[in-house]
């Protein structure tokens, strides 16, 4: 977004704020090529800080049916590359990989015994089973968040109770199967290490996503002229 | 049953977004503002919006963000080369379908 245009947006009302959020969460989960996406939402910005400065309203602005506008402006817009959408779902995935290791070591270190595993200093040494059934479970909450963003218009009644269905389903499934099949291995990670790592691979992996985003919008624009 | 209004706009209303970028540089808000002078009155900047996109996807507009008396700079369309071919086409092709449409209905919409 235009950094004059992320600025005024602090003038938004909350209701605003609100819209445009969904708007862009819907946008996000439907691949729209990454520069141009970033584009469009700064017309939108643009155009409710024009709407609530002339005091009229924003949501009866782009029209009744707001998903319907949003299927519109994606019609309209250039795709993401394979290589861009693939990028796109494991930048989720390592920004909450990321996090979970980070968060089991804290959850062993405040209450030792929680895991098959113990916390010594920076070093955590927990079984595979268990780390595996945490990155399963971590794999369904990425799932889960894109469905949740492509499902913004729905009732969020339905769309929560299903993915939390699903998300138990998964959490009971894992519980206790991983660690009957399988031949446990004890890891012993630096837990400063991998977060570093993984954290790493995240911002590799945006870079590259920004990379082959530009290129792509770049080499449109070119093609226009 | 009513016809659905918005299949026959669609078309339409690209054509006359491009009409009215045609004779001069200017911004959503403008265009629906001419857009609703002339009749379209219950078009909003949310239906003329992703129709911009289009046009400026298929190379038919530019746009130039230009200082704006209201908030952040405002973006402004101008016509390119291809458009006015693109409009050109268009008229052409909206007369012959409104001549035979008048022929079919009548001038007056009687039948």
């Amino acid at each position: 977004m235009n950094k004059e245009r992320k600025n005024s947006a602090r003038i938004l009302t909350k209701e605003n704020k609100r819209i445009i959020m969904k708007i862009e969460h819907y946008l996000e989960s439907r691949y729209i090529n990454q520069v141009a996406g970033k584009e469009i939402m700064s017309d939108i910005v643009g155009m409710a800080i024009e709407c609530q400065e002339r005091g009229d309203s924003f949501a009866e602005m782009i029209g009744s049916d707001h998903e319907a506008f949003c299927r519109e402006l994606i019609r309209n817009s250039p795709r993401q590359h394979i290589h861009e959408r693939i990028l796109h779902v494991l930048h989720w995935f390592l920004l909450f990989a990321t996090c979970l290791m980070p968060g089991l070591f804290l959850v062993e270190a405040l209450m030792p015994g929680y895991f098959p595993g113990c916390v010594d200093g920076l070093f955590f040494d927990v079984k595979l089973s268990y780390i595996l059934k945490y990155y399963i479970i971590m794999l369904v909450l990425v799932i889960g968040w894109f469905i949740v963003r492509m499902h913004t218009y729905k009732p969020t009644k339905y769309v929560f109770g299903l993915y939390f269905a699903v998300f138990m389903l998964f959490f009971l499934f894992t519980d206790g199967v991983l660690a009957f099949i399988m031949n446990d291995t004890l890891l012993h990670i630096n837990i400063l290490i991998w977060t570093l790592a993984v954290a790493a691979l995240l911002v590799i992996c945006d870079l590259t996503r920004l990379v082959i985003a530009m290129s792509i919008a770049y080499r449109k624009r070119k093609s226009d002229n | 049953m009513t016809f659905d209004k918005s299949q026959l706009m669609r078309g339409t209303l690209e054509g006359c977004i491009l009409k009215i970028i045609s004779e001069k540089t200017t911004y959503g808000y403008e265009i629906l503002l001419q857009l609703k002078q002339q009749g379209f009155s219950d078009i909003s900047e949310g239906t003329i919006y992703p129709l911009l996109l289009r046009l400026e996807k298929q190379g038919s507009i530019v746009s130039k963000l230009l200082p704006s008396p209201l908030g952040p700079k405002r973006k402004y369309y101008s016509i390119t080369e291809e458009g006015e071919k693109y409009l050109a086409s268009f008229i052409n092709i909206w007369k012959q379908i409104s001549d035979s449409v008048a022929v079919i209905i009548g001038e007056n919409g009687e039948g």
